[in-house]
């Protein structure tokens, strides 16, 4: 058998190899001085760092814990109401919301000014002998295309004025 | 201290689960008891030193409480603590405006070679200065290194529990290990031959 890799020293060192190839490595590392020797040292340093013991955490850790739960049992809803509130109100998603919100209001205005505006222009100018004055009281005749009395004029005496002089 | 007997120690976890799903409430505080420095460790492992590593364990403990009863033991208990406690440091990250993505990718090149040679002396991992050096080469490392390192080997979980504990695939847990062995190794050259120095900038991460 060939020296073995450093993946396959690392592999044989955690029980992640096959078996077969397990025997071949035992049988390799009674020959291979050089193998043994970076299995030991990969071995040493596995053994260190299983040497490294949990930081612990503070004594009354599960009371603590225990006490919370209880709180959060007795009143869940409260509990997860700031919780759903948090997440939905994070920055990225609050910056968002406002935009949408801000776009929503803008989109609403331009299109409820458009539709609203025919409605509002509603007046006409009356044409009399005297000069002429706007008179949003006036009603449309009927059988008018459309049927929209928006910019309609209306002269008592001057035809022309429906021709197109305004 | 080493890890207990992991066999020993699942039956144990498999009996508090089991009370604890059948309606024994006070199980749930031995799970606790058998957990908390470890998923308190794991957390030092992702997030480095954090003044708020053990609210998080708080936090990491009140979501295993509410999930338990739908745990479905696909996996050891264990893994599936280490799996809630990875995705609590993320979010911890993500709204910390932090790289949560950090667990995701690959990115842990290690360029060291193991030398050929063994040790010189034989190492006395007891002594407290010696204890304080190894503490300082595996702190020293990269969050995924240290992960990877105390589930491997101080925890002894296999390639497989790891992948499903981190999430990644079974190939990345064996070469992140492979870096990680490698990196530890450059790190612990003062411990395992004494004499050698390390500079900063040659160390892996």
């Amino acid at each position: 058998m060939n020296c073995l890799s450093e993946d396959e020293l690392v592999d044989y060192l955690f029980g992640a190899d096959r078996s077969a190839g397990r025997a071949e490595a035992e049988a390799h590392f009674l020959v291979c001085s050089g193998c043994r020797a970076k299995l030991e040292t990969l071995k040493l340093v596995k053994t260190a760092a299983a040497s490294v013991s949990p930081i612990p955490v503070s004594a009354d850790f599960t009371a603590r814990l225990m006490r919370n739960l209880k709180e959060q049992e007795a009143a869940p809803e409260v509990a997860d109401i700031p919780a759903l509130f948090r997440r939905l109100f994070r920055p990225a998603w609050g910056l968002a919301l406002a935009a949408f919100a801000v776009a929503l209001v803008l989109s609403t205005a331009y299109f409820a000014g458009r539709r609203i505006q025919p409605e509002n222009s509603a007046e006409a100018l009356y044409f009399s002998d005297g000069p002429a004055t706007v008179n949003s009281g006036l009603q449309s005749p009927g059988g008018v295309p459309g049927g929209s009395r928006a910019g309609y004029v209306y002269a008592d005496s001057c035809e022309t004025a429906r021709c197109g002089i305004l | 201290m080493e890890c207990p007997d992991r066999k020993e120690l699942t039956e144990l976890e498999n009996s508090l689960v089991a009370r604890f799903i059948s309606g024994d409430g006070g199980a749930f505080a031995g799970l606790v008891d058998i957990y908390k420095n470890r998923v308190h460790q794991f957390i030092l492992c992702i997030l480095g030193p954090d003044r708020e590593a053990e609210d998080i364990a708080q936090e990491v403990f009140i979501q295993i409480y509410k999930s338990l009863k739908t745990f479905r033991r696909e996996s050891s208990f264990g893994t599936w603590a280490y799996s809630l406690t990875r995705n609590v440091c993320r979010r911890r990250l993500r709204d910390r405006g932090r790289d949560a993505g950090l667990f995701g990718g690959a990115g842990d090149e290690s360029g060291y070679e193991l030398p050929d040679t063994a040790p010189s002396v034989e190492i006395k991992f007891e002594n407290e200065e010696t204890g304080e050096l190894i503490r300082a080469a595996v702190d020293g490392l990269s969050p995924l290194h240290r992960s990877v390192i105390f589930l491997s080997c101080w925890e002894r979980l296999s390639y497989e529990e790891i992948a499903g504990a981190l999430d990644i695939p079974v190939g990345t847990v064996r070469s992140r290990i492979h870096n990680a062995m490698a990196a530890l190794a450059q790190r612990l050259k003062p411990v395992l031959n004494p004499g050698t120095e390390v500079n900063d900038h040659e160390l892996p991460v």
